[in-house]
């Protein structure tokens, strides 16, 4: 049987966006269901941040599921199969950096790192008396079970998002724990770029995580990460975080070269800048990096 | 990246989900002499099946009830491992109403530990095994038996021994699923069918419907 759970994140520029759904390994169909709810809930969070954070929670919970059922629906009608057989969970945490608005509907779990730097519990696993009962987007009243949350987002440093198969080796039932390994795995994201992460991250819940479940392991991962923590060796993870939220690829072109410029420490401008851009640029670079030492 | 690599130590520890399976045994008179030799080997048949299963060891939890006489509890609820089940004896009436009200108070009570201890579990069994007609007062725990089932907090299989086991009572009991009634002594079948079904559901995953094999070669036509 193929992994019935699926991820999405958006995070080319903000509101930043992460969802994962877990197929009901009942549901003929509940592989496709899981990728569509993922895709819908990014879409939808992506292009309607603001207006959705200004709903009630309840009122955000209907939102998506309504969207995610009806493209459910669509693909139910084309493959000629009925919607409870698309069923899956969904949990999702999107933020444009001051509103956090987050959710989860099932039995996975979502955790929020605070700035001690320990996860906590975000949302814990919801579900019918018995271990083989869960709440799947298709349900009825599926909303109503949906556990949502719109507030500042304060110094939360990061989030993750795990399957009730992670969630066997990642969070502690009993004493409502997240386990240490997801700091580690956040930690992670300031050490590597997110291609290097999800390539030790696929390791892992193939290797010692997947020791303590027989179901699908999936886990996503949000961290902020301050530029200015980024050893000067890590220059692919530079890159990529300079290449966040490029307002145009002028800009970061622009932010490229001033890169260049400002680590040699060099006097002038770069060719083609105008000089009031470079300060800006430059202004940026020295609040978010550190000079290379023996660059100046 | 060597220093992208998660240790075993920063992992937690889950109990397994339980599946709590309660054996309510007829052990009245009238399965002196080969019946209740027959369900005794077929118990240590079950036991050994379930043991013999990584998985199922672990998540199977027993308890036997038997009535014969006087209804009793004879093991509770524990890991399968640390059980013994001596050979059941028989004596005395039917006295099935009883019986089934013990093993639903321990189901309830398991249930609760459960809760308690953080536990995960699956839906509970009941298995109730009859050759005859009960011998006092039962159709109010039937009713309650009954109710159960219809709100899936509890799976009934009823099993009807020999021509004198009266299957329309038994149906009382369990309205989701029909009684049946065992071919001949077969136990051994019985049970070998049981703790196939008991390893498929402790294999299965949340949200996995469960398709127990189907129940052929202990069943009459």
């Amino acid at each position: 049987m193929p992994c019935q759970d699926a991820a999405s994140v958006a995070c080319s520029g903000l509101p930043v966006v992460a969802a994962l759904a877990d197929g009901l390994g009942s549901a003929a169909r509940s592989e496709a269901g899981a990728h569509i709810a993922v895709a819908t809930a990014v879409q939808l969070l992506a292009s309607r941040f603001t207006a959705l954070a200004m709903l009630p929670p309840q009122g955000i919970a209907e939102a998506l599921v309504a969207e995610v059922t009806a493209r459910i629906d669509e693909a139910a009608r084309d493959a000629g199969e009925e919607r409870r057989h698309f069923a899956s969970t969904l949990m999702f945490v999107a933020t444009d950096g001051v509103t956090l608005v987050a959710g989860s509907l099932g039995d996975g779990v979502v955790s929020r790192q605070g700035t001690d730097g320990r996860s906590r519990v975000l949302f814990r696993p919801k579900r019918g008396e018995h271990a083989n009962e869960t709440f799947p987007v298709t349900s009825i009243g599926a909303a109503a079970h949906m556990q949502v949350t719109v507030e500042p987002l304060g110094g939360a440093l990061g989030f993750a998002l795990f399957s009730d198969g992670a969630a066997e080796a990642l969070y502690q039932r009993k004493r409502d724990e997240i386990a240490p390994a997801v700091d580690t795995l956040l930690g992670w994201l300031e050490l590597a770029t997110p291609t290097e992460v999800s390539a030790a991250l696929a390791n892992s819940l193939g290797g010692v995580v997947s020791e303590k479940t027989t179901d699908d392991c999936s886990i996503a991962l949000l961290r902020r990460v301050e530029l200015a923590s980024v050893s000067p060796d890590k220059r692919e993870l530079r890159a990529v975080m300079l290449a966040a939220n490029p307002r145009s690829s002028v800009h970061l072109r622009n932010r490229l070269l001033a890169l260049e410029f400002w680590e040699r420490a060099a006097s002038g401008v770069p060719e083609g800048m105008s000089p009031s851009t470079y300060r800006r640029h430059a202004a940026w670079l020295a609040k978010h990096f550190v000079r290379e030492p023996g660059r100046s | 990246m060597n220093e992208l690599v998660l240790r075993r130590q920063e992992l937690v520890e889950n109990p397994t989900a339980r599946v709590p399976v309660c054996l309510c045994l007829d052990t009245s008179g009238s399965m002196a002499g080969p019946p209740i030799e027959q369900l005794n080997r077929g118990l240590q048949e079950f036991y050994a099946a379930i043991k013999a299963d990584d998985i199922a060891r672990y998540s199977a939890e027993i308890a036997i009830v038997t009535f014969g006489g006087t209804a009793s509890q004879v093991t509770d609820f524990c890991s399968i491992d640390r059980q013994a089940v001596h050979g059941l004896a028989a004596d005395g009436g039917t006295p099935m109403g009883e019986a089934v009200d013990i093993a639903l108070q321990l189901l309830e009570q398991r249930k609760k530990e459960y809760k308690d201890a953080g536990v995960d579990y699956f839906q509970p069994w009941l298995i109730l095994m009859t050759d005859g007609q009960p011998t006092s007062p039962w159709e109010p725990v039937a009713d309650r038996t009954a109710k159960l089932a219809d709100a899936k907090k509890l799976s009934v299989f009823a099993i009807g021994v020999g021509d004198g086991a009266d299957l329309t009572v038994l149906a009382k009991f369990s309205p989701r699923r029909s009684p049946v009634r065992l071919d001949g002594l077969k136990f051994g079948a019985f049970f070998e069918w049981l703790s196939r079904s008991v390893t498929a559901v402790s294999n299965s995953t949340p949200g996995q419907e469960v398709p127990l094999p189907p129940p052929t070669g202990w069943t009459t036509v």
